[in-house]
């Protein structure tokens, strides 16, 4: 569905709204493919193609949410009376402020790629028989899947917000298996045709190969060099941190005040919807322009993400930031960046004279919220460095890291990479880390 | 590799201690996953997991049920009519033992009792896990104690289990459940259950998440 026809849509939702103080509509649509496989075979191709509509109902400060996912005018006016109705029964809430205009927000380059958003199950399927070569050349299997998407969200209100954004993405993501080792390789891009899937296949038989016969190290404190889909995966961990809401919850760890250095001084991470590896939408959910926003400067938090909401309760600039209406997080920092060193991955490896080498991690969960602390295991390609080289790999440790603590010793690598999956996207760069707490160990 | 439940393990891997029984139980009256029949059309069934602790069955699906020679125990769910039906965890019930709730304390000289299960993560074999809980009471000579913050207790799935040596009675035993439970790429979310009394566990490690 274009965007002028979710927008036909969306107006005329909002033209049955007139009972309302005021409304927002929020039409979304988006086209999801997926191949997955394992041992070399496709197992799974699906694809969807959906839409919705959310209309939220602003009366006497009271808000009402109600969906559908049918666009004709009767479907329409009943969903926009749900809101109107839910919205008189829900409690008023003082704080809430007028519905934000709106603004420019143009799209940054590269955010939507038509082959991408309409790519064929063939063009899938070619290159899960490139990763699936790799894993024959190297006496391995596999196991992942190929993913191509595309998504549009138009969102108007009755202050005069009218925004729309239409972006792609695509993703290759495997595991490599050895007989008694395993190897992770990942990428992701907006344009599917950025996406080499014979290199990633190689990465991931390379580690699975390099990892062969790991043996057993002790849990205690390691100087680690993390790679970026394991640097990425913990550090968002502390993406909810910078949520206007858990700052005002006091659940934050900067709950405590911005301004204050918190992490090492080569310590920079933004929210940038416009990084050239990232490229995602300009506005938030409320049709607001998103800021791209510096969140730590040389270790001192200087930044928290705002909705309008949070933007009116805590006197801050809206930063454009809104989640979906309904949600319970907040506002959110959708584009993560972090910072790059001058140093390349080798080189911090040449400098560690005992350290490990980690690939990823898995299933890291919240340990303790306000410290940062979380919990998770290493995976598919964890090796010991020994006097400047990487020497093999290791049985894979269980961690208990305090994100915060980790970045008061760090130094990160010169190239950042897009890592997260559809779960999440950020970018970052390779990072050594002294002292991360490593609490048991595997078998395996 | 193995995850040491492979098909040559059912009926000799000692799982747990002789207390430990587990079965899927998809009629449970009080379960999130209870259908009358799963979303590949099978009637729901209980089915024995683990029997006096040793390990006697999966969770199963048609076609994995069917490569085994055995027959579905109706485990196959789907977030919602656009998604495809996979083989996921339903209703998972570790039967009630015979010590009453207060009794479990008895014969405890220093442990620790929780309370709340709120974080949860395990290697991808099932093996290596950590729990965090948002309350517990330090337990000593067999009296609760003092409350205790954010207790976490770790330890390897099977080694855990055999180190059962008591579970509460069907008077402490409840149908717990998570509404989220995801799996699959692309990513489903699904009920289950997991029903359980409290029960006890000798020399588990404890407070790893701040050593």
């Amino acid at each position: 569905m274009h965007s002028a026809q979710r927008e036909e849509i969306a107006k005329r939702a909002l033209a049955s709204a007139s009972s309302a103080d005021e409304a927002e509509v929020l039409v979304s649509t988006g086209d999801a493919a997926l191949t997955r496989f394992t041992h070399q075979v496709c197992n799974q191709n699906v694809a969807s193609a959906d839409a919705g509509i959310s209309v939220r109902a602003i009366v006497d400060k009271r808000t009402g949410v109600a969906r559908t996912n049918r666009f004709d005018d009767v479907s329409l006016r009943e969903t926009v009376d749900r809101a109107i109705e839910m919205a008189r029964l829900a409690p008023q809430d003082p704080m809430q402020p007028a519905l934000p205009r709106g603004g420019t927000a143009m799209a940054p380059p590269g955010s939507y790629d038509p082959g991408t958003a309409d790519a064929p199950a063939d063009l899938r399927a070619s290159m899960c028989a490139s990763l699936f070569s790799e894993a024959e050349s190297a006496g391995q299997w596999c196991a992942g899947y190929v993913s191509t998407s595309g998504a549009g969200y138009t969102i108007v209100n009755t202050s005069g917000a009218n925004a729309s954004f239409d972006g792609s993405d695509a993703g290759v993501n495997v595991k490599m298996n050895a007989s008694d080792s395993t190897g992770f390789a990942e990428a992701y891009s907006t344009r599917v045709g950025a996406i080499d899937a014979a290199e990633v296949g190689r990465r991931a038989t390379a580690k699975a190969a390099g990892a062969r016969h790991p043996v057993a190290v002790d849990p205690g404190p390691w100087t680690v060099i993390l790679e970026p889909s394991a640097f990425g995966e913990l550090f968002i961990y502390l993406s909810e941190h910078f949520s206007a809401q858990a700052f005002d919850e006091g659940a934050s760890f900067c709950s405590d005040g911005l301004d204050r250095c918190y992490f090492a001084e080569n310590v920079d991470v933004w929210d940038d919807y416009a990084h050239a590896l990232n490229p995602g939408m300009p506005f938030d959910f409320e049709g607001y322009p998103t800021t791209r926003l510096p969140l730590i400067e040389k270790g001192v938090v200087r930044n928290v993400v705002t909705d309008s909401y949070y933007a009116h309760k805590l006197e801050r600039p809206n930063t454009g930031h809104a989640l979906p209406a309904p949600n319970s997080f907040g506002p959110h920092a959708r584009n993560l960046v972090i910072g790059a060193g001058t140093k390349s991955v080798d080189e911090l490896v040449s400098e560690t004279k005992r350290g490990l080498l980690i690939t990823r991690f898995w299933y890291i969960r919240t340990v303790d919220r306000k410290k940062a602390v979380v919990t998770g295991m290493t995976r598919d390609g964890t090796f010991l460095i020994e006097d400047g080289k990487v020497t093999r790999g290791v049985r894979n440790l269980r961690f208990n890291q305090s994100i915060l603590d980790g970045l008061r010793h760090c130094e990160f690598a010169s190239e950042q990479k897009r890592t997260g999956s559809y779960h999440y996207a950020l970018v970052s760069p390779a990072v050594k880390i002294d002292n991360f707490r490593f609490t048991s160990t595997t078998e395996f | 590799m193995r995850d040491g439940l492979e098909l040559d393990q059912i009926d000799k891997l000692k799982y747990g201690s002789d207390l430990v029984s587990i079965v899927v139980d998809n009629t449970l009256a009080a379960g999130m996953a209870t259908c009358g029949y799963d979303d590949e059309g099978t009637k729901s069934v209980r089915a024995d997991i683990v029997r006096n602790g040793i390990l006697v069955g999966y969770e199963m699906s048609n076609d994995t049920a069917r490569s085994i020679g055995r027959n579905s125990n109706a485990c196959v769910r789907a977030q919602s009519w656009e998604y495809v039906p996979m083989i996921r965890m339903c209703n998972l019930v570790l039967l009630p033992g015979s010590t009453p709730f207060e009794n479990l304390f008895d014969d405890v000289a220093d442990g620790i009792y929780m309370e709340s299960n709120r974080s949860w993560s395990i290697d991808d074999r099932r093996l290596n896990f950590q729990f965090g809980c948002e309350i517990g009471w330090e337990v000593k000579n067999g009296k609760r104690g003092r409350m205790l913050k954010n207790p976490t207790y770790a330890g390897m799935t099977p080694k855990f289990w055999n180190s059962c040596d008591a579970i509460g009675d069907q008077h402490s035993w409840f149908a717990w459940g998570t509404p989220n439970c995801g799996k699959g790429e692309p990513m489903q979310t699904g009920l289950t259950t997991q029903a359980t009394a409290p029960a006890r566990f000798r020399n588990v490690s404890v407070g790893a998440g701040y050593a």
